[in-house]
């Protein structure tokens, strides 16, 4: 099996609508930043991956087809995957996959979502709009006509279970958590939402779903990011120091079947995290990993993912932001640009964003939000509303 | 620029294999889930082929009885609505349930007489209500708790 290097970054800002621009010229202006990061051309790719999350909310079923001739990829290889938040994950799966087999030795991974031109006629609302869009989600016989959304279900069905069965999270560590975020999108210029929040700040928000306060759900906004990854051969000759791609792991676990055992897990990520672990021959991922960004779509999710990823042993998550283990300037910084809740939550856009952000890190390119350096190995993990998806992806630089 | 659009999608949905299932909810106010006859496993919802073992399940009626695995207080309605109204007002309870007969469990919502945060929670003993108007929808059920609380 050949490696996989991602060899150019391309971010654009998360924000809550850019209604000067289409998905087309997101779209373009995330490859262009990726292919000049990298010092390559249009023509030097030989695949695309479009990780694009949902058709309904983009107004247009195959929008991959229509983005390969924007971008001038005209009679290129393009694939297009989609899994709920994990997107991303599964994008940079397929990709690494075709370089790994030798089909291809430069593959771009876009990830491009538009959600901001849903309108609700009735209500005058975009967010009225958009969660009438995204009604289509829940499985839709069984669920949709009883369950509201997704912060409920993923309430309901991982949080709320978790702390019956631990005692854990408290409130307040999951208050903790995101005021950590909060605090971390402060510095990041790419982040959607700067709020100075405190703990009380959280607590006191309106309960969206309890224990979920309104400071601990995601956002939802517009944004487009790519990476260009290549073979280690292309990579010898390219700008900046190659990122390896060591790990990459998915494990689709639907929770639509719910068995009382797998009540309060996330089992998805902890089956990723374990086969992307062996791939990188990782045996302690809390002392071996430098960075963690992981999609934090409620924030106590965030404390239950520590536990599959297995950076603590289940039920202790909460010990990890207590003990400032998490922190910025903790062992394990993990969501230093301000997760989902804070710098942004457009699905597949984000995990691919964070994979960028990650990359940047190992190459101490990330100027205010970069963290301390000590074995050059990171973490992107993904899943989605229902916990069911699970991806899970390593980096480590150049030794 | 900004131009007005709208898509809609109507559907005339079959049930397929599991019209028994909304058929009994419409017609006899009973829920039937499906075992498997090799593993015995009982899948709530219904499923035609047992996905463990590869065979067709049996139907088996539900008592309608069961407990609240988990739950948690939505602080906002659903935005569509056709199914505000099985919702009711906030906050309402959104729980994963376990029939007794079942193994696997599924979520729906708890309607109890006091709609505070506490009231309903893990352990409550509930039982299945019916709407006077049912259209053939899960929404035509919902459980209430065996406690009158």
């Amino acid at each position: 099996m050949g490696k996989a290097a991602v060899a150019g970054v391309g971010q654009l800002p998360f924000k809550a609508r850019y209604a000067d621009k289409t998905y087309f010229s997101l779209a373009f202006e995330a490859v262009k930043q990726a292919l000049d990061d990298a010092g390559l051309s249009p023509k030097d790719v030989g695949s695309v991956v479009y990780a694009i999350y949902s058709e309904p909310l983009l107004r247009q079923g195959f929008p991959d087809i229509f983005l390969h001739d924007y971008l001038g990829m005209q009679g290129k290889t393009g694939l297009k995957v989609a899994a709920a938040e994990a997107t991303g994950g599964h994008g940079i799966y397929a990709a690494v996959s075709q370089i790994a087999s030798g089909m291809a030795d430069c593959v771009l991974l876009l990830a491009v979502q538009k959600v901001s031109d849903l309108y609700d006629f009735h209500t005058g609302s975009r967010g009225d709009g958009l969660l009438k869009a995204a009604s289509l989600f829940p499985e839709y016989t069984w669920e949709r006509p009883v369950v509201p959304n997704n912060i409920a279900h993923l309430t309901g069905t991982c949080l709320v279970p978790h702390m019956d069965k631990y005692g854990s999270p408290t409130v307040e560590q999951i208050a903790r958590i995101a005021v950590k975020n909060h605090q971390n999108a402060l510095l990041n210029p790419q982040a959607q939402l700067k709020l100075n929040l405190t703990v009380e700040d959280v607590l006191n928000s309106r309960i969206i779903a309890w224990p979920t306060t309104l400071y601990e759900c995601c956002l939802y906004g517009d944004g487009a990011a790519a990476l260009v990854l290549v073979s280690e051969e292309k990579a010898r000759s390219l700008p900046h120091p190659p990122v390896w791609v060591t790990g990459t792991a998915l494990a689709d676990h639907s929770l639509h079947r719910l068995e009382p055992r797998m009540l309060g897990r996330v089992p998805g990520v902890a089956k990723a995290a374990r086969d992307a672990y062996g791939q990188a021959g990782i045996k302690d991922p809390l002392r071996e990993l430098d960075v963690v960004e992981l999609q934090d779509l409620i924030s106590g999710l965030e404390l239950i993912m520590y536990e599959e990823l297995g950076l603590c042993p289940a039920g202790e998550g909460g010990r990890l932001i207590d003990e400032g283990v998490v922190l910025r300037d903790g062992l394990l910084p993990v969501n230093p640009h301000g997760g989902c809740v804070a710098c942004g939550h457009v699905p597949g856009v984000c995990e691919v964003s964070s994979m960028g952000d990650v990359v940047l890190q190992l190459q101490e390119r990330a100027g205010a939000l970069q963290v301390p350096l000590h074995h050059g190995q990171g973490l992107v993990a993904s899943t989605c509303s229902a916990a069911s998806f699970g991806a899970v992806t390593i980096f480590k630089r150049e030794s | 620029m900004e131009v007005r659009y709208e898509y809609r999608g109507e559907y005339l949905v079959s049930y397929g294999e599991t019209s028994k299932f909304f058929r009994e909810v419409l017609l006899n106010k009973q829920l039937y889930g499906s075992q498997c006859p090799s593993c015995r496993k009982v899948w709530m919802p219904p499923r035609e082929h047992c996905s463990d073992c590869y065979v067709e399940t049996q139907w088996v009626p539900f008592s309608g009885q069961g407990t609240v695995l988990s739950c948690t207080y939505c602080f906002y309605a659903s935005i569509n609505e056709e199914e505000m109204e099985a919702f009711g007002d906030i906050p309402f309870v959104l729980a994963v349930i376990k029939l007794d007969e079942a193994d696997t469990c599924f979520l729906h919502n708890v309607v109890a007489r006091q709609r505070r945060v506490g009231v309903i929670k893990t352990g409550t003993r509930i039982h299945v209500a019916w709407k006077e108007k049912r259209e053939g929808k899960v929404s035509d059920f919902y459980f209430v708790p065996d406690e009158d609380i």
